[in-house]
């Protein structure tokens, strides 16, 4: 069963401000100083809605990774372009300012993490790659917002210093990266409270498949903690924009999951362990010698059979029952998650 | 995808002959010292290996009595070994003919003593005594060889004479049946070590294979107490040849370096390993078939041991063990199929105030198989499913007189008590690496006791550690052995054509708790210590002179520790019990000089003295045996087979293992302290 997995998106929130010429010489330079860095904030704009654009709807993960590369590209030109400009009349500041931006932005659609966090404290927290790589990207995501601000600040110093007016001037570009940028945040919040569970019970899976009865145990109780902590999660994460269907479709999920673990696989562990048991009698009984056999015995191997082709029945009615429901629900979160960004991330 | 990780498995060895007469001596020290080189834990540069130290153990593996050299055999060894040009161990190779013909010379020398000394006068009424530590003598080459001899030769003739103060009565009824008595025994302890001497000189591999086996693992030995060199044989004959023939009983016989048969494995599962009395490394002195005679092992070989056995139709077999402190034991076993081994560990319900599940584990085995990779921590997970059913609210987990195995089980086990995080740290000589917890989630959150004590080692006390150090059990009982270090089985010459190698079990890891600190050398200290007989007194990783030290590592982990246990509280409340139990009074009465005194007298009525007063010692601990605890009833946890029934020629067995937990003053006190922890949390 496919998930939808939308979590790769990058936000790259270049909160750049056009500019109007001031009334003197000073600001009049100012201004044209930081238009040319507005060039290239737009030509990145651009590139970073296709990305966004390939992120939220595209289905082939080539086509995401092409307009991540050429992503890339665009960043590392723009840095280059940047960083030959000169000082502003020996003022490094708004210079030094944007490449840095423009570095760590890079390296966080890169994937270069090392460079900016402590990959080995993330992996001694973490379980597996995926769940190493989700806790890095939260903690990109982090690194790059506050980053954010603090360049937009400094572009406003440095306005204010040299007189030069700012209006915001959003561009149809800028608006609609600014509505995209919200509405993947938002999904993101909802989507990892999904994984964490989804994840969850893939170990729980995988145990049943090899019958570690240790494994089933722990991740059994460990998918009721991880459910119980995202239907709490979940309480405090309102609508967006008074949409709360992909909130709704993971409240299903993890009902679902919460269910599926303190309910449904007990029954399939207590079959697990009782098969172990039987073919251990049974295995004893076929070793013995018939005719030493006493009524008593028979009868009770018997009623063991019974027990054993009853359990089996009721094994496989849970496990259709089960696998049924999953099946119902992540399609339901499939296609809330489809509906979502279509209402929400303009296709073009 | 989920992040699997492999452990070192750490194995159970021993010293075994070698027989290869085209062996190339030079080149397998090369590389025996090639792999310490690559593989062991400390860089080589860093080991400074002591020649005293690695001759003093030669020495004490080829002549463990200190009766085969003369004065100037002794001084000549000692120079062969240590004095020439060439470094330890190379030196061996150098001198391997002239140390071969060496001991060939003494060996034939003390032989010929003790033939031509048949009736030599033994004077029992003299002060002389001799000092025995470890089963080595330790006396002075500077006496001569005949005095060395006598000596040696009284030692055995009164262990002979007095097996107990009862037997030494029933034979002291007139001086001539004394007489004779005496003179049948000095006949029979000569011609054993003159038998003794011959199965030296009839190795497979001569004499040399014989000083090479020992001289190698001298030298290893004075590296570090753990690591250790093992022939091919050793894999071959101990392995396959007593799998077939042994399996049934359900323990594997092996010789140790000193010669002595001792037990190499216990299946698990077996009725040997449901005793939980029997404990690897044990000397095997005595074999008695059901309706048999006894038969001595001493100075036996392995194979008329094995044949002694295979012989016998009974299907019953008493077994006489020396353990590591000297103590013997007679332990009954029974002949079966070891195909329902599926049980390996036991589990009982305490049931009184409170419900307590009661889990031994004697050993961390682990399953070999590769498609399924359950071992022993995947049956401890078992029985607490099915003692989670029946409604235990609290649990024992027993792990004394556990000594290890598998570090993956200690791991795997300790991580079902545990949510998430790091539970060890492993350290090679270059990497750290974090051994987490295999699996989120915990199976039992419950109240929780471990016992632990001296002879809890390696992996057990691995688990105790992790335990207490994430506050998640109490630990009870004494400071465990305090080895917490990992070895790998390496073959000497992987690219020799032969399928089975020599081998070398290396230390090649230490490990670590996620805050950095270890129990090396330490041992893990209980949060409630019980007051314990001398027996193990001596017993632990400090008393090799060469132990890895106890330090600590720097290393991230995520570890977050459950909130401290009422520890103090819990402490108090004990002692309390503790001083007004008579039996742990009694046990704290028992003087350690008595059980593990080294100095023996070789005078016959001091030697009776001494046998008397460990006797009367013996007698104490009897009493406390037949302690009847009324705290709770011991109830088995049967599966669906065994309350069926088959499990008929069982019921003995459990009777006596339930008889054993109820009368066991230490599961008591681990019971009340659970209770008063409940109490507590109330």
């Amino acid at each position: 069963m496919k998930i939808n997995n939308k979590v790769g998106v990058c936000m790259l929130i270049v909160m750049l401000v056009c500019s109007l010429p001031g009334f003197t010489q000073d600001s009049r330079e100012a201004a044209k100083y930081m238009d040319q860095i507005g060039v290239q904030y737009k030509q990145i704009q651009k590139e970073n809605w296709d990305y966004t654009r390939a992120v939220a709807h595209s289905r082939s993960a080539r086509k995401v990774e092409r307009k991540r590369t050429e992503l890339l590209k665009i960043l590392r030109k723009a840095k280059q372009s940047v960083k030959s400009l000169s000082s502003f009349k020996r003022d490094y500041s708004l210079r030094d300012s944007v490449v840095a931006y423009f570095d760590l932005s890079f390296t966080v659609i890169n994937e270069d993490y090392e460079k900016i966090m402590d990959m080995e404290a993330v992996a001694e927290q973490s379980y597996d790659l995926m769940e190493a790589y989700l806790l890095a990207q939260e903690i990109a995501s982090e690194k790059l917002e506050k980053a954010s601000l603090e360049m937009e600040q400094v572009y406003k110093a440095f306005a204010e210093k040299y007189g030069v007016n700012l209006i915001e001037n959003k561009s149809e570009l800028d608006k609609k990266l600014e509505k995209s940028s919200e509405a993947l945040k938002y999904y993101n919040q909802v989507y990892l409270v999904f994984f964490k569970a989804y994840k969850q019970e893939m170990y729980l899976l995988d145990a049943m498949e090899r019958t570690d009865i240790n494994a089933i145990e722990q991740n059994r109780n460990a998918l009721i903690s991880v459910a119980d902590e995202g239907l709490e999660k979940l309480k405090t994460i309102s609508t967006y924009k008074g949409d709360n269907s992909i909130n709704n479709a993971c409240r299903r999920m993890l009902t679902f999951y919460k269910d599926e673990a303190e309910n449904k696989v007990p029954v399939l562990a207590d079959f697990l362990v009782k098969m172990d048991e039987f073919k251990e009698l049974d295995k004893l009984f076929k070793s013995k010698d018939r005719m030493q056999l006493t009524k008593e015995e028979v009868d009770k191997y018997n009623k063991a059979v019974d027990e054993h082709n009853s359990g089996i029945t009721k094994f496989n009615n849970t496990n259709n029952s089960v696998n049924s429901k999953r099946e119902t629900n992540v399609n339901a979160w499939n296609t809330a998650v489809e509906k979502y960004m279509t209402r929400h991330i303009p296709k073009r | 995808m989920k992040k699997f990780t492999t452990f070192t498995i750490i194995l159970f060895v021993s010293l075994s002959l070698y027989s290869n007469t085209t062996f190339d001596y030079c080149s397998d020290i090369s590389n025996v010292v090639d792999l310490v080189k690559k593989k062991y834990l400390l860089p080589y540069d860093s080991i400074s290996i002591n020649r005293e130290s690695c001759f003093n153990q030669f020495i004490g593996y080829i002549d463990p009595y200190q009766i085969v050299f003369d004065e100037a055999g002794f001084q000549e060894m000692k120079s062969l070994i240590n004095t020439t040009g060439a470094t330890i161990p190379h030196s061996f190779c150098e001198n391997a003919v002239a140390l071969t013909r060496l001991y060939e010379t003494q060996l034939s020398q003390l032989k010929a003593l003790m033939e031509q000394n048949m009736d030599v006068d033994v004077n029992f009424s003299t002060s002389d005594s001799i000092f025995i530590d470890d089963e080595i003598i330790h006396a002075h080459y500077n006496l001569s060889r005949e005095n060395r001899w006598v000596k040696y030769l009284k030692y055995r003739m009164l262990q002979e004479l007095m097996p107990t103060v009862s037997f030494y009565d029933s034979i002291n009824v007139s001086q001539q049946s004394k007489r004779e008595c005496y003179a049948e025994i000095k006949i029979e302890v000569i011609k054993n070590e003159i038998k003794r001497i011959d199965r030296i000189f009839g190795r497979k591999g001569g004499i040399k294979g014989f000083l090479y086996l020992r001289f190698i693992n001298s030298y290893l030995m004075s590296i570090d107490p753990h690591t250790m060199y093992l022939s091919e044989e050793m894999v071959a004959d101990f392995q396959e040849d007593l799998a077939t023939t042994m399996v049934s009983f359900g323990i594997k016989l092996g010789v140790s370096s000193d010669d002595k048969i001792i037990i190499k494995k216990i299946i698990p599962g077996s009725y040997a390993w449901r005793t939980g009395l029997l404990n690897v490394d044990d000397q095997v002195v005595g074999i008695q078939p059901e309706g048999d005679k006894l038969f001595k092992t001493e100075y036996a070989e392995l194979k008329e041991v094995l044949e002694y056995i295979s012989k016998s139709t009974s299907d019953g077999i008493l077994l006489t063990v020396k353990n590591k402190s000297g103590q013997l034991k007679n332990v009954y076993l029974r002949k079966e199929q070891l195909e329902n081994g599926e049980n390996k560990v036991e589990s009982f319900i305490l049931e009184g105030k409170i419900k307590t599940g009661y889990i031994l584990l004697p050993a961390f085995y682990t399953s070999w198989n590769e498609d399924q990779v359950f071992g022993c921590a995947q049956d401890v997970g078992k029985a607490i499913y099915q003692l989670k059913k029946k409604g235990i609210e609290a649990l024992i987990l027993d792990l004394r007189n556990n000594g290890g195995g598998a570090v993956k089980e200690a791991v795997e086990l300790a991580g079902i008590f545990i949510d998430f995080g790091t539970l060890m740290v492993s350290k090679s000589r270059d990497e750290l690496f974090s051994m987490k917890d295999f699996n989120r989630g915990t199976m039992y959150n419950g109240p929780m006791v471990v016992m632990i004590n001296r002879a809890s080692a390696s992996a057990s006390e691995m688990v105790a550690a992790i335990l207490q150090d994430y506050n998640r059990a109490l630990i009870v009982g004494d400071t465990s052995f305090g080895k917490a270090s990992g070895q790998q089985l390496l073959p000497v010459n992987p690219t020799s054509r032969k399928s089975n190698y020599n081998q070398v079990k290396i230390t090649s890891a230490r490990y670590y708790l996620a805050d950095g600190d270890t129990y090396q050398k330490r041992g893990v200290v209980p949060d409630i210590w019980l007051p314990q007989t001398p027996v193990y007194s001596d017993y632990h990783e400090s008393m090799f002179p060469n132990a890895l030290s106890n330090n600590s590592i720097s290393k991230k982990t995520y570890y977050k520790p459950l909130t401290p246990l009422p520890i103090s509280s819990l402490k108090n409340q004990s002692n309390r019990r503790v001083v007004n139990s008579e039996e742990f009074q009694l046990v704290k009465s028992i003087d350690s000089q008595i059980l593990n005194n080294k100095y023996l007298s070789l005078n016959e009525k001091e030697y009776y003295q001494q046998l008397k007063e460990l006797e009367k010692l013996k007698l104490k601990l009897e009493k406390i045996k037949n302690y009847q605890t009324e705290k709770f009833t011991v109830e088995e946890l049967f599966t669906t087979a065994e309350s069926i029934n088959f499990y008929k020629q069982y019921s003995d067995l459990y009777e006596d293992l339930k008889k054993n937990i109820h009368s066991d003053i230490y599961i008591e006190e681990s019971y009340s302290i659970l209770e008063d922890y409940i109490h507590l949390q109330k």
